[in-house]
């Protein structure tokens, strides 16, 4: 396999280096912690086609592992933004806790792109968003969002460093 | 431990058939398509990460799966036998992605 067919991770230590205000990572902290409680949904409703021959049992235990599995991340995460160090030091994360990481930022930023950011258009979330036109429950968890994005993306920068490059 | 967690084992396909045994059996399995849809949610980044993770495809093929996402919203990322399309869009779904499984015509 040549080095480009696979992510060759720089190092064994991944590092969580954002910086930002500790209000803002409480303000994380709850909201993580209420997406973790929440009922598990997958992000898309048709798993497979309904003509397979699937029965009750199998779509239960497909769901069962997507929920287990998301459940996993979602514990690392929460305890990733209750760590007091979280936004005013670098934390080193192995590149397997890295890929949870990442996996829980997406159910969450999901989780509030269906819900407080719901009215929101795509070109808001990703461009120019009048701010003080908006709740202070949209402000909030589009700070969340962006704020999860950029922890999204720096980790995989740090995990695939080729895409940089490329 | 349910079967999604491990990767689809492959049989050989067995070169003789017992002759008592008169059951039809198919030259080919239907093949099926794994296919990626768009969202607004999960970043260019990841995706292609996601795909080098899953796939162990290049950069650059994992950057072209991508690109046809966002573009046309949907992308084949996959096709073969059915046991490994689910265990690929098992493990796409981990990451959260839109994912379905089509049959390939």
């Amino acid at each position: 396999m040549s080095e480009d067919l696979a992510p060759s991770f720089a190092g064994d230590t991944v590092l969580v280096r954002l910086r930002f205000s500790p209000v803002l990572r409480e303000l994380l902290a709850s909201i993580v912690h209420r997406v973790h409680a929440a009922p598990f949904t997958l992000p898309n409703a048709p798993v497979v086609d309904a003509s397979a021959e699937q029965d009750a049992d199998w779509h239960t235990a497909w769901r069962d592992s997507l929920r287990e599995r998301s459940d996993l991340d979602t514990t690392a995460l929460d305890a990733l933004v209750g760590d007091a160090r979280f936004g005013v030091a670098n934390l080193p994360l192995t590149p397997v806790a890295a890929e949870a990481i990442m996996r829980a930022c997406a159910r969450v930023r999901l989780h509030l792109r269906d819900t407080i950011l719901r009215d929101l258009r795509s070109e808001e979330v990703y461009g120019t968003l009048d701010i003080y036109r908006r709740t202070v429950a949209e402000q909030q968890g589009y700070a969340c969002y962006r704020l999860l994005a950029m922890l999204e993306e720096d980790l995989v920068y740090q995990l695939d460093p080729g895409l940089l490059r490329s | 431990m349910s079967a999604f967690t491990h990767p689809p084992q492959f049989a050989a396909t067995p070169s003789v058939v017992p002759d008592t045994d008169t059951r039809t059996i198919p030259a080919h399995d239907p093949m099926w398509n794994v296919v990626v849809l768009n969202d607004d949610v999960n970043l260019m980044s990841s995706v292609v990460h996601i795909f080098r993770q899953v796939f162990g495809y290049s950069t650059e093929r994992a950057r072209r799966h991508m690109l046809e996402v966002h573009q046309l919203g949907r992308s084949i990322v996959w096709t073969g036998g059915r046991e490994a399309a689910e265990h690929y869009v098992h493990l796409l779904q981990q990451w959260h992605l839109r994912v379905q499984l089509e049959a390939h015509v």
